[in-house]
Order: structure tokens, then sequence, then C-alpha cells
């Protein structure tokens, strides 16, 4: 597979994802956004088949003035310097997977989920063997 | 057309509280955890490579 970017040049191919609004977005929205420059669009493809797309852009994150007494109490303890009515961010505008490959994909998170899951246990597992009991020897292993 | 990507709200009220609180809270880390963080990283990247070849 190859994860490529958008270019002018670039010949999209057949996509279908199921949701028309993100197919539509790739077909006639990507390349104005990219124009523009408003956005970057990504494509995965797969022997010239389009499996998936994201796009990406930067925005920030804004806030209103936080007031309040229990605020100012805690601002109190951070510097004035590090206090910013916003921050930068990069935006995932749009994500969409092809329906071809919408099963493989959940596979592999289901996959992965198991395996993060697998390995956190064996971590918890470990760090109850190095606990003391309460009669002072280490946890059996279960 | 497509429905255009819908700005970000401006936090405001109890959401801007939590927003500022957490990233207040946010633990610094040493370099010791930093340095095993970049090497998850490298790690999870060099697995996508084994079947993403990256074109840009």
């Amino acid at each position: 597979m190859n994860l490529v970017r958008l270019t002018p040049g670039y010949e999209l191919t057949a996509f279908d994802c199921g949701d028309e609004q993100l197919n539509n977005f790739l077909f006639e929205d990507a390349m104005p956004s990219l124009e523009l420059r408003i956005a970057n669009t990504f494509i995965l493809e797969d022997d010239g088949r389009i499996v998936a797309y994201f796009c990406l852009l930067n925005d920030k994150v804004s806030k209103n003035e936080v007031i309040g007494s229990r605020w100012k109490k805690i601002r109190a303890n951070f510097p004035r310097d590090k206090q910013f009515s916003s921050y930068p961010t990069i935006k995932i505008g749009r994500f969409a997977v092809s329906l071809d490959y919408q099963e493989i994909f959940l596979i592999v998170k289901a996959v992965g989920l198991l395996s993060k899951t697998a390995e956190e246990a064996e971590q918890r597992d470990m760090s109850m063997k190095k606990m003391p009991t309460p009669h002072g020897r280490s946890q059996e292993p279960r | 057309m497509a429905r255009p990507i819908r700005e970000t709200p401006v936090l405001k009220g109890e959401d801007a509280f939590n927003f500022e609180w957490r990233r207040l809270m946010v633990d610094h880390m040493s370099e010791e955890q930093r340095a095993e963080n970049r090497r998850k990283l490298d790690e999870q990247v060099e697995r996508a490579k084994k079947y993403i070849k990256i074109c840009f």
C-alpha cells in the first residue's frame, strides 16, 4: 500500500465509503481545498485503488476567558507567560475508508485492541506479583 | 458540494475551565519518559512502514 499526498496532477479513481458527503468531499472539495491552501488530503492506495483518505488542516483551540474564584486560585500557581487564549492544533477534517476495506480495518483495529489489552493485563500481572500481600509474601502467578 | 468542514467551536464556561485545568495539570515528563515515548512512536512507525510505503 502507498500513502500519497493529493497533488494537482493526481487522477482520482473510484471510491465509495458508504457516506455520500465523504465521497463528495474527495471528488469535489479536496482539490479546491488544496489550491486554496486550506487543507491537505492524503490517500492510501492499494494497486491503484483508493483504500482510504484523510484530510488535515491547521486549526486552533480557542477559549473564552475563564473567570471565577476557584479558577483564580488555581491559576495563581502557574506562570502568566504560559497562559494563552488559544493553542495551535492540527485537525483531521475528513477520514474515510472504502467499503471494500472497512472489514479489514475493523479486524486490524480489533487485533490491535486485543494485543494492547493483553499487554496491559500482562503488565498489571507483573506489577501485582511485585506487590507484597498482607502476609508479606509476593502474590503467586495466576 | 460536500458539507464544509465545521469550524472548531470556541470553548466557553465549564468547557473552557476543564480544558485549562487539564492542560495545566499535565505531568511534566522526565527526559527518560520522553525518550521512551519517542522509542515507542518510532517502533510503531517502523511497523506501519512494513505495510505502507510513504510516497511524499
